[in-house]
């Protein structure tokens, strides 16, 4: 499970540079992951999906990488120089790197406490996260400008209101 | 025949949902300057939006005040769930300008979810939100937590004779101090120690783990508060389990906890009684309870294939019966895992624990250690009457913050609102299974509504259908109001319409 | 020590946070311990 760090990176170029490996098709993605029948429990799975958050210190040498697919997300357990493979997680400013992972499936892990992780012996990024550029609304300030108008008039009709009724 | 609401009426109580509305666009400007500061102007600008648009409804609403206007504990009844409602749909304007929430509709479950600290959510991509709309999210949960009304009343609104009857229409027993506002105080008080002294412990938790500082801090505030209002967000969609920490778990485990304790508990004890931790009716239930719930729990998992090592037994087992028992809501395992990997047995265990809740007059929801408590106590009553000869006078005494006796009334009232919310989780399962869902996720789901628990058995979600989207929604608000002012309120629009309609006749 | 009902609770807020918390984590420690046990034996 634990392998050289070194092979690992040489395992990623070797499968990244063949292009079977890197069709999309032979990888889980974590909604699936989390559904998969139990009899895979320690099995070795591929999942891909895009890296959130940031990187969590798991040990010495060790890092969590949360992936996301559709609307969850999984934990995968790597060594600190596969998580410095990648560069973008996914934020409101940017989309994370999709992440490639080979590695063995837990439903519960017993090392981790029980959580549901993937323990990674391969890591690739098959595409680079991007940042992202929001405009801003220009409809909402216009909102905003009438409403404060709005509530501007409120406040003078109703201190006029209050003086009178006084 | 029902009193029936004079327009004076109907203007006091819109008068002062309207400073209900101020409020929540007051509590808004910390999202905004969250905004501002992480340079999420988009983000920033919705919370803008919303001030704004708070702040013309609340203006609107001022129109209604009455000059010495006397809130009347009907009214205060009325103004709570009224209060409740309009807090709610204004606290989802800025989520739903976000584009983590595909209508307002599900805004405002998310926003009804917060303020009932129930920890529910349908927001589709909470990994890339604005660490401005996880603000507001998170601050729902305080707002609503300690109370919008305790809120109201500790900023002393002026609502004079009606702050007794709010206060304990929200769902607090008694008063702390003989003032209402002093009693308010303090409970802000005391969430504030809290939430600082869990921030700081998750704060050096997530540098530990390599979080960035702003972002660290953040997060830690967010699960404290989310932990301390046992309300149960949290800024990713794998919730507590995106940590991975055993560490962050504790820390968790302790707040929750701290906020599933009676703020008069926390009273006595700040005032130098440390007995009545242990002396206490709610603790004794709580502890009991929690300790048999773990047992069982424990012996569920591990007849389970995946969870049976002693850790994840603890960690698994442990963390989701106070989780669950505090009505947080917190998570470390997937919602399909509840009833696949975690067994019937534990499940079981855990949907009692979530039925329970924590005690009353604290943030927790469910039908709370009290009312458990005194119906205990009164089943011992029956027992003990049964056996004595028919002149005896039996009397049964319990410890809540001094002696007292088990009268008839206080055995009726526990007795009437445990009804309601086990007919009340019982309905809302039957309705899921209605949609097609299997028994025991529809209950699951119906009892972590009503309970503003939070746990999910994976029903929730921004594809559910609408019409379960709204019973979660009516459940989360109607428990955490403890019904009766949520019946107050409809026999009073009810009554009105039925008036009306009579009086075109 | 006699306590007032409405005695101002902040008097003793230190001793009286550090209870609490003394109070959970025995607590935790005791269920932990318990379901520690049973599991071992299970």
């Amino acid at each position: 499970m634990r392998r050289a760090k070194g092979l690992s990176i040489l395992a990623a170029l070797v499968l990244f540079a063949s292009p079977v490996a890197a069709s999309a098709a032979d990888a889980f993605s974590p909604d699936e992951l989390i559904a998969l029948e139990r009899y895979m429990d320690g099995r070795r799975v591929t999942i891909q999906g895009e890296a959130i958050g940031e990187d969590l210190r798991a040990g010495p040498d060790y890092r969590w990488v949360n992936l996301l697919g559709e609307s969850v997300a999984v934990g995968v357990y790597m060594h600190e120089m596969d998580a410095g493979l990648i560069d973008s997680y996914g934020s409101y400013k940017s989309t994370g790197d999709i992440v490639r992972v080979t590695g063995t499936l837990n439903f519960a892990c017993d090392e981790h406490g029980g959580d549901l992780d993937v323990h990674a012996e391969i890591v690739e990024v098959v595409e680079e996260g991007q940042p992202v550029s929001r405009d801003l609304d220009l409809w909402k300030l216009l909102v905003v400008a009438v409403a404060l108008a709005v509530f501007g008039a409120q406040t003078l009709v109703y201190r006029w209101y209050r003086a009178r009724s006084m | 025949m029902l009193p029936r609401m004079t327009w004076i009426d109907t203007r006091i109580i819109l008068y002062y949902t309207g400073l209900f509305v101020f409020g929540i666009a007051a509590a808004m400007v910390v999202p905004l300057v969250t905004g501002i500061l992480m340079a999420e102007w988009n983000a920033a600008l919705d919370y803008l939006l919303g001030i704004s648009a708070a702040l013309v409804i609340a203006g609107t609403l001022r129109f209604a005040r009455v000059e010495n206007a006397r809130v009347t504990h009907t009214h205060a009844l009325i103004l709570t769930a009224s209060g409740w409602l309009a807090a709610s749909l204004v606290a989802a304007i800025p989520l739903a300008l976000s584009p983590a929430y595909v209508s307002y509709l599900d805004a405002l479950f998310d926003s009804v979810s917060g303020l009932t600290t129930s920890g529910l959510t349908v927001a589709k991509d909470l990994d890339h939100m604005a660490h401005a709309h996880n603000m507001w999210r998170h601050l729902t949960h305080l707002i609503g937590g300690q109370g919008i009304v305790v809120a109201a009343i500790s900023l002393s609104i002026g609502l004079r004779s009606g702050a007794f009857s709010l206060y304990v229409a929200e769902g607090r027993d008694e008063r702390i101090m003989p003032n209402v506002i002093h009693s308010a105080r303090f409970i802000w008080y005391v969430t504030a120690v809290y939430v600082l002294l869990g921030t700081v412990a998750l704060s050096a938790v997530n540098f530990g783990l390599g979080m960035e500082p702003a972002r660290g801090v953040l997060h830690a505030f967010w699960m404290s508060m989310a932990a301390y209002d046992t309300g149960g967000f949290a800024p990713q969609s794998m919730n507590a389990l995106y940590y991975h920490s055993f560490t962050l778990e504790i820390v968790t485990l302790f707040l929750m906890i701290g906020g599933a304790m009676n703020f008069n508990l926390h009273a006595q004890v700040w005032r130098g009684d440390k007995t009545e931790l242990w002396r206490n009716i709610e603790t004794k239930v709580l502890a009991i309870n929690v300790f048999v719930l773990s047992i069982v729990v424990a012996i569920g998992l591990a007849a389970t294939a995946v969870f049976n090592e002693p850790m994840e037994i603890l960690r698994k087992g442990m963390y989701h019966v106070i989780s669950a028992h505090s009505g947080t809501g917190h998570q470390t395992i997937y919602g399909i895992q509840w009833f696949t990997d975690y067994g019937g047995g534990a499940a079981a265990a855990i949907i009692l624990a979530m039925a329970a809740g924590g005690a009353v007059s604290s943030t927790a929801g469910g039908i709370k250690a009290l009312r458990l408590g005194m119906i205990v106590e009164t089943i011992i009553h029956q027992i003990k009457l049964a056996m004595s000869p028919r002149t005896a006078i039996v009397t049964t005494r319990f410890h809540h913050l001094g002696e007292r006796l088990l009268t008839p009334e206080i055995t009726s009232a526990a007795a009437i609102v445990f009804i309601l919310y086990v007919i009340t989780y019982i309905t809302g399962a039957l309705i899921g299974v209605a949609y097609g869902y299997g028994a025991a996720e529809s209950l699951f789901e119906s009892i972590s509504a009503t309970a503003n628990v939070g746990l999910s058995s994976g029903i929730t979600g921004p594809n559910m259908p609408t019409g379960l989207k709204y019973l979660y929604m009516f459940q989360m608000w109607a428990g955490r109001l403890e019904f009766i002012a949520v019946f107050v309120l409809m026999t009073q629009v009810l009554a009105s319409v039925a008036s009306l309609l009579k009086g075109k006749k | 020590m006699k306590i007032h009902r409405f005695q101002n609770p902040f008097e003793h807020w230190r001793s009286g946070l550090a209870a609490e918390l003394l109070a959970f984590a025995l607590f935790m420690l005791v269920v932990a311990g318990a379901v520690v046990l049973l599991a071992r034996m299970l």
